[in-house]
């Protein structure tokens, strides 16, 4: 069988880790390849992207793959690995605040249209344009990084700025 | 035998990172061709239309690159009346009359970002970011080809 690309996020990495597996591996094996020594350690929770609840090392592969309409397609795995359970997420726009709790999975574009769309109600034309900033800096992350990646893996909370996008002009 | 460059050599490690290899598995964008210091890439609108984009990367990644609208299957620039346009970031990126055509209109293109010092305060994070290189500015299109501001290409 082929093997599956696992693109795998966490607290420290300075990249999406991209590991191959077979698909009979077991998530505990994939681990055990990484570089990263830290995100061996058995303590550590390992989350598939967007999903509230932990999953087993035991578990295969295969198992956590959304079923394809054959066999012969593999999409890629995306998992997260962390000492968080939750992320404490606090969004600010025009001096009000909002605040929820997100899986450490969770991709920045969720959160991003949460805030957007629900927290502070935007249209959804304004909603499109509106973007999250790290509080105190000037980086804006992927859509899809994972907000457990911007944690310390420790403190578990992450602020944001929803801001406009602004036009590039001379 | 030939030798690569070591410009070519992080240029293909950018290439082969997780945040480049992350996007491709989603299908936002592709790699084309490599022929340094030219490379073109595929990027996916939000409309499912694929527009390709042709960059000269000399001096990578310390120097910014600069891109251009590239038509994949002529394997030339993409006539204007193809370029993307929109309601107001779109069309100011994609500019036809900005350099001839040569480049978009935004701070991590080199051609672009020279007498602009200005968008080093106001746009820090459309800068180009060496750290991150090629895949940065493909990030950067692909956001606004899959903007509510994007409008599809100019004549469909």
């Amino acid at each position: 069988m082929k093997n599956v690309d696992v693109f795998l996020q966490g607290p420290g990495f300075s990249d999406i880790a991209v590991l191959s597996a077979k698909p009979d591996d077991t998530i505990g094996n994939v681990l055990s390849k990484l570089d990263q020594a830290e995100a061996k350690e058995e303590n550590l929770l390992v989350f598939i992207q967007d999903s509230f609840c932990p999953v087993d090392r035991e578990v295969l592969v295969e198992e956590l793959l959304p079923l394809a309409a054959d066999e012969k397609t593999l999409r890629p795995l995306c998992l997260h690995v962390t000492q968080c359970r939750k992320v404490e997420t606090v969004v600010r726009f025009n001096g009000e605040h909002k605040q929820r709790q997100f899986p450490p999975g969770a991709v920045v574009e969720r959160i991003r249209r949460w805030a957007a769309c629900r927290a502070f109600g935007l249209a959804p034309q304004d909603a499109g344009e509106h973007v999250l900033q790290l509080q105190g800096s000037t980086s804006r992350p992927d859509r899809d990084t994972h907000v457990g990646v911007l944690t310390d893996g420790k403190s578990c909370s992450v602020a944001f700025d929803l801001v406009p996008n602004k036009r590039v002009e001379g | 035998m030939d030798t690569i460059s070591p410009e070519e050599e992080i240029f293909l490690a950018h290439l082969a990172g997780g945040r480049f290899r992350s996007g491709v598995a989603a299908g936002r964008w592709r790699f084309v061709s490599l022929s340094w210091p030219y490379t073109t890439f595929g990027l996916r609108a939000s409309d499912g239309v694929e527009y390709g984009l042709r960059f000269e990367c000399r001096d990578y990644p310390q120097t910014p690159a600069t891109g251009r609208p590239w038509d994949i299957k002529l394997d030339a620039p993409l006539a204007f009346n193809k370029w993307p346009t929109g309601r107001e970031r779109v069309p100011l990126a994609f500019n036809p009359n900005w350099k001839e055509g040569t480049c978009l209109y935004l701070p991590c293109d080199r051609q672009s970002i020279d007498g602009h010092m200005n968008w080093y305060q106001e746009h820090p994070n459309l800068v180009w970011d060496p750290t991150l290189g090629i895949v940065h500015y493909l990030r950067i299109v692909h956001d606004l080809l899959n903007s509510d501001d994007y409008r599809g290409p100019r004549e469909p």
